[in-house]
């Protein structure tokens, strides 16, 4: 090995000036693949984080009269004078409802959102930074919840504890009321903490921080896709009827008030069939099932699949022309150096300790030409977005891949060529 | 003893459909300490000849001993394990490395060698000043003057005492003063050491200055 530490040691250190434009394309070769994999890493990170855990399969719907069609508007308005007048098909309806709630893959949730004015939040300034709107009077958005509507956004509690049927009954106005926050807030609160909340119709009421959601939350209604994390979210009870209301008069919100939403959690299940069914069955009003998510997935999957593939191709190019140009340097360098090779066979040194030499010195300043893209990584962005090994296990295939044709120059170096005057 | 012995010796090569045949039955052997000239007509084989000597070639047909044992060169690699410290090559245009200094082109003959850098030190040391370029230790081979190349070419073939040293017109790029003082070095060389010399040349001089000489003729 003393020839190949020595032989390595002297081409690194006798001529930087031949070496400046070999470290100069692995520096580039080095920063396409980091570009090339911090971008398919930022591309992967935004979709998993949206949609971890989602399918591209709708699982939320509304179930309602469809305005669109004249003869369903007509039912909902005709089922409106039902509700009024508590006719017949009124307890038809309640029977409709009762038969898809019994249906074990079928969840009705909430979908009513509200604001708060931060200044009717005690200590409401503190929570200013987490808002996005600028506006004179910045306001947090409220959703109200029911059991089933995390499982539908597909949120989970990261702090604390998800609301309980206590939560749900709570009608004492001496009790504080659940809330669960955003991810945004817990560096503002911690579970446990009591906030006092002034609501213009209902007055004051105060709100227990029971839990808090997880980081990057979001919730997909209208197939678009809203943050939550700042978001407050409290039990359809609230904001309380002081005169008392009727948690379970649900019957309105179900089909005539567009708040109501239903989630299955099997997705393969055709909503639409099954409602269908049981509405003939009770000779009810034809409903409506209209998918609220998937699609937002599915095109942004598509985009992002896009992306991938065109950063990919990039990549590709830009891996194939780093590798040309680093064969074109590396194979002048070795007809260049051809003599030196044949008189080192000369010499009694075998072509491997050549190529060993050769290779353990591209090695060395694969890895001095590493550091410029480091450097300029944590220049910019604080911190490697690409783990080292990544960046090393894409471009050592491109070096490796360049060095052939320097092994094939050398393959043809013999004593041969020196006797014959062919290279001097 | 012979150091070497060739043996109905036979080489040709193939351009297409054409053979041209280079030796043909060559028989010869050079005793230990022989300073032998090799000389013939341009495309006679001396060169072939040359390279079936080193191990860069093989003949066809034939065999070839070399102190006692059958020479098998079947790839390049073997070529080169059988120079490793047996022979040392001389060549017309030096083939010195222009990165190295003279101190560092002599001692890669010994980089193969198991010896320590204060052995290979002190082997190097020794050759040059007996060459008498002791005093261009640090110069690099642009800077040196002909006569100055060969000999640290010379330097660099003998370092590690090899049992055979091939040359093949080593004076060719030398003017005759020069030429003279190469000669003087091999002759002095051969009969210190007994160093085997075959030397492959068209000048007289060189030829008439060896104990013996083998002509080759074209065939």
């Amino acid at each position: 090995m003393k020839f190949v530490i020595n032989n390595t040691i002297k081409s690194l250190l006798q001529n930087p000036r031949r070496i400046i434009p070999l470290l100069i394309n692995m520096v580039l070769c080095n920063a396409a693949v980091f570009i090339f994999l911090q971008n398919y890493e930022c591309l992967k990170y935004s979709f998993d984080s949206i949609y971890y855990d989602k399918t591209d399969i709708a699982r939320c719907y509304s179930v309602e009269f469809a305005e669109e069609d004249i003869d369903s508007f007509e039912s909902s308005m005709a089922f409106n004078t039902d509700i009024v007048n508590r006719t017949s098909m009124y307890e038809v309806g309640k029977r409709v409802y009762k038969e898809l709630e019994d249906n074990p893959h079928i969840f009705f949730y909430e979908q009513c959102s509200s604001g708060i004015l931060l200044d009717d939040i005690e200590d409401g300034g503190k929570l200013l930074p987490f808002i996005d709107e600028e506006q004179p009077q910045p306001e947090i958005h409220v959703e109200y919840v029911n059991e089933n509507n995390f499982k539908a956004w597909n949120v989970k509690i990261v702090e604390g504890r998800d609301f309980n049927s206590d939560d749900f009954d709570n009608l004492d106005m001496n009790v504080p009321v659940s809330v669960i926050l955003g991810n945004e807030f817990k560096t503002v609160y911690k579970v446990g903490d009591t906030i006092n909340i002034h609501d213009e119709y209902y007055g004051d009421d105060s709100a227990e921080i029971i839990g808090f959601l997880n980081e990057g939350a979001y919730l997909e209604a209208y197939n678009q896709l809203y943050s939550i994390d700042n978001y407050i979210f409290c039990p359809v009870i609230f904001p309380r009827d002081k005169e008392g209301i009727d948690k379970y008069e649900e019957l309105d919100g179900l089909f005539l008030d567009k708040h109501r939403r239903v989630y299955i959690d099997d997705p393969t299940i055709d909503l639409q069939a099954l409602v269908n069914e049981v509405t003939t069955k009770n000779g009810f009003y034809t409903l409506v099932c209209s998918a609220l998510d998937g699609t937002e997935k599915r095109e942004t999957e598509d985009v992002a699949r896009r992306n991938v593939f065109i950063i990919g191709t990039l990549a590709l190019i830009g891996g194939v022309i780093c590798t040309l140009a680093l064969s074109a340097i590396l194979y002048n360098r070795a007809v260049r150096n051809r003599t030196k090779y044949c008189i080192f066979m000369c010499a009694g040194i075998p072509l491997w300790k050549i190529n060993l030499s050769i290779t353990l010195e591209i090695l060395i300043l694969f890895v001095v030409s590493v550091f410029p893209v480091i450097g300029l990584s944590i220049y910019e962005y604080g911190r490697l977005y690409v783990p080292l090994w990544q960046i090393i296990l894409l471009t050592l295939p491109i070096i490796m891949v360049s060095l052939i044709p320097t092994f094939m120059v050398n393959r043809n170096c013999n004593l041969d060529l020196l006797i014959r005057n062919k290279i001097v | 003893m012979a150091l070497l012995e060739l043996d109905n010796i036979s080489k040709s090569y193939k351009t297409g459909t054409v053979t041209t045949t280079v030796l043909k039955d060559l028989c010869f052997s050079v005793e230990k300490g022989e300073l032998v000239a090799v000389m013939g007509k341009s495309g006679c084989g001396k060169t072939t000849l040359l390279n079936i000597l080193a191990g860069v070639d093989y003949p066809d047909s034939g065999r070839y001993v070399f102190n006692g044992k059958d020479v098998v060169i079947k790839k390049a690699a073997d070529g080169i394990s059988f120079r490793r410290n047996r022979i040392g090559v001389i060549l017309q245009h030096f083939a010195l490395i222009n990165d190295f200094t003279v101190y560092e082109n002599i001692e890669l003959g010994l980089w193969e060698t198991n010896d320590t850098k204060s052995e290979r030190r002190k082997k190097v040391d020794e050759v040059m000043d007996r060459l008498g370029i002791l005093n261009l230790k640090n110069q690099y081979p642009d800077k040196l003057s002909g006569g100055e190349k060969q000999r640290v070419a010379i330097g660099r073939a003998i370092v590690c005492n090899p049992m055979l040293v091939l040359a093949d017109e080593p004076t060719g790029s030398l003017d005759n003063e020069t030429e003279k003082e190469i000669i003087s070095i091999i002759r002095d060389l051969n009969k210190k050491s007994e160093m085997t010399f075959i030397i492959v040349t068209h000048d007289e001089e060189v030829a008439a200055s060896c104990n013996r000489r083998i002509v080759l003729q074209k065939l």
